[in-house]
Order: C-alpha cells, then structure tokens, then sequence
C-alpha cells in the first residue's frame, strides 16, 4: 500500500476460521405489523405480522466474507437493514466490537464504521448529484477528517478523488451525473462512497445481482482486492450461489426467516448438512456439458406466508426427508404424501364442496364416495393398505366437514418429530443431531 | 439430412426512436432441427428478447423487422401457396419451407396462433386479472378449436394481455363462449404442467397463483395451441432457484413429450447447459458465434464467448479466479456503431482486421460451429496499438 494514502486503516486479513468477532447478532427478530388490524390484535389470536426475521444469531469475525444466502422473501435483506439500523429490531440484539449497539453512544461511531451497498446501482445514488458530491456526502456528515489537520476542502476534494481512481474510475469524472454512467460504473461509484470513512466492516446486499456476469466479475474481483488491501469485513449477501462460493469464507443459509445451517464456504458447498442446503444446491444449473443427464429432484411447492410460518421446523411443508414417526413403517414418498394432504386440512385447503357436488350430479351422495374421491386427487403414491384406510377414515371427516376432527385423527398416527419440535444447531435439522 | 423445422435468416430489427435508429438485431441466422432446443444467451439489451419478438411477428412500432427471412417447414402450406399463387410462390416458397415474413398478413396472423407460441419472464402480464386462471386457458383451447375448425373466418381484436394478446391478434373469433370442453382441457392443461389439484386451481384468479405456478399456467396457456415452435423469453429469470428447477423439469418433460422445437432466450449460462442442444452467443445485436453445446463449452472460438464463460462463478470450484470482459456493452444507436467488429474495444486479441466488420467463418473447420470473428479464419496476427479504442 503506497505511502499516500495515509487515511486508509489496514488491519490485515484473517482467514476468519477462529478470528476475532467483530460483529455479533444474537436472537435477531424483526416482524413488520402492516396489515394486521387493531381487531387482529385486540382478539389476540396470533397477530399475523411478517415475520420477516425470527430469531437469528451469528457472529461475523474480522476480515472473513460471511455469506447470507436463500431464496428470495427469505429475510436477508431484513438481516442486513436491522443489522445497521436501518431498521429497528422487534427483538434481540447486534454487538460490534463488544458494544451492544442499543446503546445509542455506540450508534453514531457504528454508522461511520459500518457501510452498505445496495443491489440497484441506479437507484442508490441521487439523481440529481453529481457522483463527486455523493461520494463526498458521508465525509461532510461525520466532519472529516477528524484530525483537523490541513485544509479540509482541499483534503476532501482529494480523497474523493483517491477513492474514484481506487474502485477504477478517473477523477475526471467526478463532476457527471449517475445518468451518465453504466450499471457497473454506478455500483463503483457506491462502493467509493462507502469507502470514503474508512469503515471496518459493510454490508453487500446482492451488490451484483442486477449486473451483467461480465460486469459482475469484475466488481467481484474490486471486491476481493478491497478486502485484502484494507482489511475490510463483508456480509455478503446474495441469492446466487455460484458467487457466494466464489468470495464468501462462510455461510449462513436462510429458510423463511431463520437459519437452517452455517458452515465454511468449502463445507457448505462440499457437504451440506440441512435438506434444504442439499436441495438449493441440487437445484443450481450447472455450466457443464453434463448438465442435461444430471437427475434434479426438486422441491415441490412454495415457500409458506411468514404471516403464519409451520410450526416446528419451517421447512417441515417441503421437506424431502421429513420424520415419520418411529413406530410408522413407511417409505419417504408415501409418508411426504401424507404430510401434504395433512397441511391441507389444516389450512383448510381442499375443494370439498366441489367435490361433493360432482358426486351428487352423479347420483351418489355418501361420504365414503366424496372421501374415495378426495383421496384420488391428494394422494399420488400408492400407500400401504393400513395406512390408505386409516388417511381415508381421515378424508370421511373433511367430507362431513368436521375439519377439526380430520386434523386431529391424522396427527394421531402421523405427528411428526419435525412439526412438534423446533431444531436447533448449527445445523437446525432433528436428523442432525 | 432433413429440412430444419426453423431456418432464420439474416434477420435485422431495428427501432426508429427519437435518439436515433437503434440497431437491435443486426443479420441473425440460425436453424433450428424438429424437435431440438435452441439456446440464445447474451447480457442485457444485447438483443434476445427482440429476436424473439421478431421471431413470432410482435414487434412493435417504433421497431421494425427491416431485413431476412424466417423459413418454416409447413409442408401443407408450401403447396397451397405454390398452387394458389405460383408467382408468389418463387419467393415464399422454398421445398417444403415458407418464409413467414412473405406471407400475407391473414396467413401469418394464423400461422403465428396456431404453430407458434411464446411465454415470457413476467407470467402477470399474460393474465387478464379479473378473469379465472381456468377460464383464460379454456379461452386460448377455444380459440384453438375455433380456427381448426373454420380455419377462414379470421378477425383481429387488439385487446389482451400478454400471450391472450398474442392468440388474440393472432386470429380471433371473440371468445364469449367457452365450451365444457374446452374448460375439461384447461384442467388436464394445468396438470400437465405440474399444477397439484388443477381442478380447483382453474377456479382461482391469477392472483392466488405464487409467481412459479402462474409461470407453469402460462406455459399451459401456451400449450392449448399444440404449437409446433415455442419461443420462450427467460422464462425462469425471475424465479428461486428451486422454482425454476421445477419450471426447468417441466419444460424439458414436455419437450420430450410433444416433441416441441423450442427457442429458448436467457442470460444464465446453466439454463443454457440443462436445456439446450444448439446455442447461439448473442452479443450487440449479432449471433457471434453458434454452434452445439460441446462446440461453445468445449471450443469456444469467439473471444466475448470465451469472456462469459471465464466470467461466471462456478458452484464447483472457487479457486480459480474469475475472468472478467472489461469495459462495457456498447450503445446500439446505429450513428455511434462503428463498422468494425462491435466486440473490438474489449477484445483482449483485436487486430487489424477488426477495424472491419468480421463475416460469419466456420469454426473449427465445422460448418455447424461458427463464429463471427477473425480468428477463426486465420488466428491471432498482431495487436492494435495499446489504447487504440480509448477517447
Ligand atoms: N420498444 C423499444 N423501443 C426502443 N428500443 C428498444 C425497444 N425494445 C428494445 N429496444 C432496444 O433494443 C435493444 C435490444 O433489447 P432486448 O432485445 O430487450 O435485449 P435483451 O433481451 O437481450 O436484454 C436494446 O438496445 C433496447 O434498448
Ligand atoms: S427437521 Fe425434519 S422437516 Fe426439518 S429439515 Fe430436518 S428432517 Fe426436514
Ligand atoms: S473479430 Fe477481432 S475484435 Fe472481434 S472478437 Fe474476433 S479478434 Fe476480437
Ligand atoms: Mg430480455
């Protein structure tokens, strides 16, 4: 690092195996209330507030690249917003270098020490700005340079001018607007603003995601230099997870608000632990001539409403490997099945009525044909004799109507280790443990 | 060999805006065989979604088709045309293929509805919102059944949404009437493509569909036509990657099944990898290079193919350190092209010769890999002075 750029820190990189803990999230939750009516909440019946962040904890050591990746709607922005304020938390608590940062002293040296990058480059910088000036911005909010020393004009005009030429622009080009530049360029421009204080640690929230590859590597690779060079600390957070393996140390995976496993990047990638770490990677095309002949499963269904998450683990609704009772001999498909057809009695998902109706037009009227025709349109795989009877007796009571006692004949012989209790560890899956 | 099912010649789109003419697809040809996915890959604004617009006749003014052909086997068609209009015929016709773009407007309009299809990246705008998810299919079997049956009796209606439009204008007998008929088909339409209880979800509107199933639905609506060329437009684009894992099975279920010929658009290299049989590398409005699968993974001959292959991170090793294009895409406003070749001011080996224009060569020697760039004509000769390209 040559002698002038003096306002730069360098506290070298560790490989962020056993470092020390810059920042610390413990038991993280941030629910948003819009939507949820005085009614709702004066009735008490589980306010269905987002539960966009529920519960999250993590530390993130000096110098690593710590990767916040799942799919969208997941929380990983909230994560990444609440962390620095952004955001008030509902509950829990982030320290930064030891500091517990609701107390509020901590807050305005944080805010300096702390950056973020946002995904879209046009709409993160002010229009209306020169890109000099946006740049310049955080210098004149927190009063640099806080030695005093020198004119400061003439050292903010400078190291405006270091920082432009650093993330490979020229100073030339300080006076344009955003208008005037490319993706690529604009994600450059805010990555010398947040530089421009000299942080410790940012926040890359899908820093690439809304640039071309060509141009993502290239911001990748000023990533990477940027970090050796200063020493900085990332949370990178990314849907894509070819990039996440290609700059993070470790990674936290996110499932509807909580995390399903953290790992190194190596290990993550190598051998994921949580079925639903396994599915997201098996998902993933590869740019590969045998692309074509690899078998992907993949999930079925969606991701549930963070209004009203599953009980136990939350990712109980699709998962592939779901627990079936000890006693219950039945293989994995059958069993998925059942679980399926029970989440619909629970939320009350089944076209009844319909059904009751197409067997009335057709001169039927008993239960048992309305049932028989129920099974025939949630069940797929061929169940064992005993457990077809025991899901169709099942099938009787929604065909009456009695949701209730349907849902509660089937979670007497199908309850399940996954929907019962809540997993937790590194890995949060009852198959790890 | 047999006739391609899709032979596109030297086509050019062009848009006259008000900053000037914008040369979106400049000279694309490539062929597509009966049955065999063709892939175009490229970054943003390099031209795929306007290819396929030019593709199936949508584009819009200010945009124009401007030049080529885009032949497609019809056998029935090419004698009628030869029968009815020998003259005609000469142009239009060649063996069993007819040129789309020298039909009439009432041909190409029922051509487009009935052997075509497209799906986009945003399923939203190819719902009618306030109509029921089963009752839009029912709609596009109707329109269907209608125009086999009475093949003449065309009308054009404007109003639409997304694909309904592209059906509606297409042919269109104003659909007020829906048959039982056609509703039962919309149902097995919506199972087809991995709809759970598809029976109920006909009943739903588009809005109670999360956005993977409202992709599955318009591939369904897609299908109601029994199109023999789908041209689908970063169809998984905007979803998780779980979905589009799902959405990417299906369609390669469906492939297998009908045995649809297929043009698929996307920027994602893997999309690319799992689906395709021929690529197309797209880059500034041109095909820069083409070729099969093994011939653009394994030898690559374009430089810009060789930069979006070094630049994409890959999920199986993170060492090796990415090779980023440098620079930018170039703006296609046809007054700041020059005539050179366009990928010129990023190309790590441009030349002399690159300050013109570079034809399409074979590549490798092959006639089905090719490459518009001159080293696959005579190899690398000697760099451009250092900071040629620079203002
Ligand atoms: N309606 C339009 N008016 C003017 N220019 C357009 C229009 N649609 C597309 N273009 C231009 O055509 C070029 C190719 O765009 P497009 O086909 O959408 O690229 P891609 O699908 O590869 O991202 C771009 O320069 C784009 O701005
Ligand atoms: S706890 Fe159960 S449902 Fe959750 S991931 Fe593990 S096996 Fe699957
Ligand atoms: S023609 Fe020349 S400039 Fe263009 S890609 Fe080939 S080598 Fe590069
Ligand atoms: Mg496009």
């Amino acid at each position: 690092m040559s002698s002038d750029t003096p306002d730069y820190g360098f506290t070298g990189s560790t490989d962020g195996e056993d470092g020390e803990v810059l920042l610390s999230v413990q038991a993280l939750k941030k629910y948003f209330d819009e939507g949820v009516s005085l009614l709702d909440r004066i009735l008490g019946g589980g306010t269905n507030a987002v539960r966009a962040v529920d519960g999250v904890s993590f530390d993130v050591r000096r110098g690593e690249t710590l990767g916040l990746v799942g799919e969208s709607g997941c929380g990983k922005s909230t994560v990444g917003e609440t962390i620095l304020r952004l955001q008030e938390p509902t509950a829990g608590s982030v320290s930064f270098e030891g500091e517990n940062l609701s107390n509020r002293d901590g807050l305005t040296e944080f805010r300096r020490n702390a950056q973020i990058l946002f995904q879209d480059p046009f709409s993160s910088l002010d229009p209306r700005m020169p890109v000099g000036d946006s740049i310049r911005q955080p210098l004149d909010i927190h009063d640099w340079p806080w030695d005093g020393e020198g004119d400061e004009t003439e050292r903010k005009q400078q190291r405006v001018e270091q920082l432009m030429e650093r993330v490979g622009l020229s100073a030339d080009q300080l006076d344009r607007y955003p208008s005037e530049f490319s993706g690529g360029q604009l994600q450059r421009i805010g990555i010398a603003r947040a530089l421009a204080l000299d942080p410790d640690f940012i926040v890359l929230d899908e820093p690439t995601s809304a640039l071309d590859v060509s141009v993502q590597a290239q911001i990748l690779n000023l990533l990477a230099d940027l970090q050796s060079e200063f020493g900085l600390t990332y949370l990178f957070i990314s849907h894509d997870l070819g990039v996440i393996r290609y700059i993070c140390d470790r990674i936290v995976v996110m499932y509807l608000g909580e995390i399903v496993e953290t790992a190194p990047a190596e290990q993550l990638f190598t051998d994921p632990q949580h079925p639903y770490t396994k599915a997201l990677l098996e998902s993933v095309p590869r740019v590969d001539l045998k692309e074509r002949e690899r078998d992907i499963d993949p999930l079925a269904g969606d991701v549930p409403s963070p209004r009203n998450p599953p009980s136990g683990c939350r990712f109980r609704t699709r998962c592939p490997e779901v627990i079936p009772p000890a006693d219950l001999d039945i293989d994995q498909a059958a069993f998925r099945d059942i679980m399926d057809v029970r989440d619909r009695v629970a939320d009350r998902e089944i076209a009844v009525e319909k059904v009751r109706n197409t067997v009335t037009e057709e001169g039927g009227q008993d239960r048992p044909r309305v049932a028989d025709r129920l099974y025939d349109r949630l069940v797929d795989n061929e169940l064992p004799p005993e457990e077809r009877e025991y899901v169709r007796e099942g099938l009787q009571a929604v065909a009456a109507g009695d949701w209730d006692r349907a849902g509660e004949h089937l979670r007497e012989r199908y309850e399940s280790v996954c929907e019962t209790d809540h997993p937790t560890g590194q890995v949060s899956c009852h198959l790890v443990e | 060999m047999a006739e391609p099912l899709l032979r596109v010649e030297n086509l050019s789109t062009r848009f006259f805006t008000e900053e000037g003419q914008v040369n979106a697809v400049e000279g694309v040809s490539f062929e597509v065989e009966q049955g065999e996915v063709f892939g175009i890959v490229g970054e943003s604004g390099s031209g795929k979604s306007v290819t396929a617009l030019s593709l199936v006749d949508l584009v819009e003014s200010p945009g124009r088709v401007t030049d080529g052909s885009v032949w497609f086997r019809k056998p029935d068609l090419a004698e009628r045309i030869r029968e009815d209009d020998p003259e005609a015929a000469t142009e239009a016709v060649d063996g069993e293929m007819v040129d789309i773009r020298q039909l009439d407007e009432n041909e190409r309009r029922a051509l487009r509805g009935t052997d075509f299809a497209m799906i986009f990246q945003d399923p939203t705008s190819s719902f009618n919102p306030s109509i029921t998810v089963g009752t839009q299919i029912a709609e596009a079997v109707e329109v269907q059944r209608r125009a086999e049956a009475n093949p003449r009796t065309l009308r054009s209606r404007t109003q639409g949404f997304g694909l309904m439009k592209f059906l509606t204008t297409s042919m269109v007998p104003t659909v007020d009437y829906v048959s039982e008929e056609s509703r039962e088909r919309a149902v097995e339409l919506l199972d087809t493509v991995g709809i759970p209880d598809p029976a109920e979800r006909a009943t739903e509107y588009p809005y109670q569909f999360s956005g993977g199933m409202l992709q599955r639905a318009m591939i369904a609506q897609a299908l109601a036509s029994e199109p023999s060329v789908l041209v689908a437009d970063e169809p998984t684009t905007a979803l998780d990657v779980t979905i589009q894992a799902q959405i990417l099975n299906t369609m390669a279920d469906l492939q297998e099944e009908y045995g649809m010929t297929t043009v698929l658009i996307t920027h994602n290299l893997g999309v690319i990898a799992r689906m395709c049989d021929q690529v197309g590398v797209m880059y500034a409005g041109e095909l820069v290079e083409r070729g099969t699968l093994g011939d653009l993974f394994e030898r690559p001959t374009h430089p810009y193919t060789k930069g979006l292959l070094g630049s994409s991170p890959s999920l199986e090793d993170a060492t090796k350190r990415l090779q980023p294009i440098e620079g930018n895409v170039p703006s296609l406003l046809d007054e700041e092209m020059e005539d050179r070749c366009y990928f010129a001011d990023r190309c790590p080996k441009a030349m002399e010769d690159c300050l013109q224009d570079p034809p399409e060569f074979d590549a490798d020697g092959s006639q089905h890999h090719r490459a518009k760039c001159y080293l696959a004509d005579h190899g690398y000769e000697s760099a451009l002075p250092e900071g040629y390209f620079d203002e």
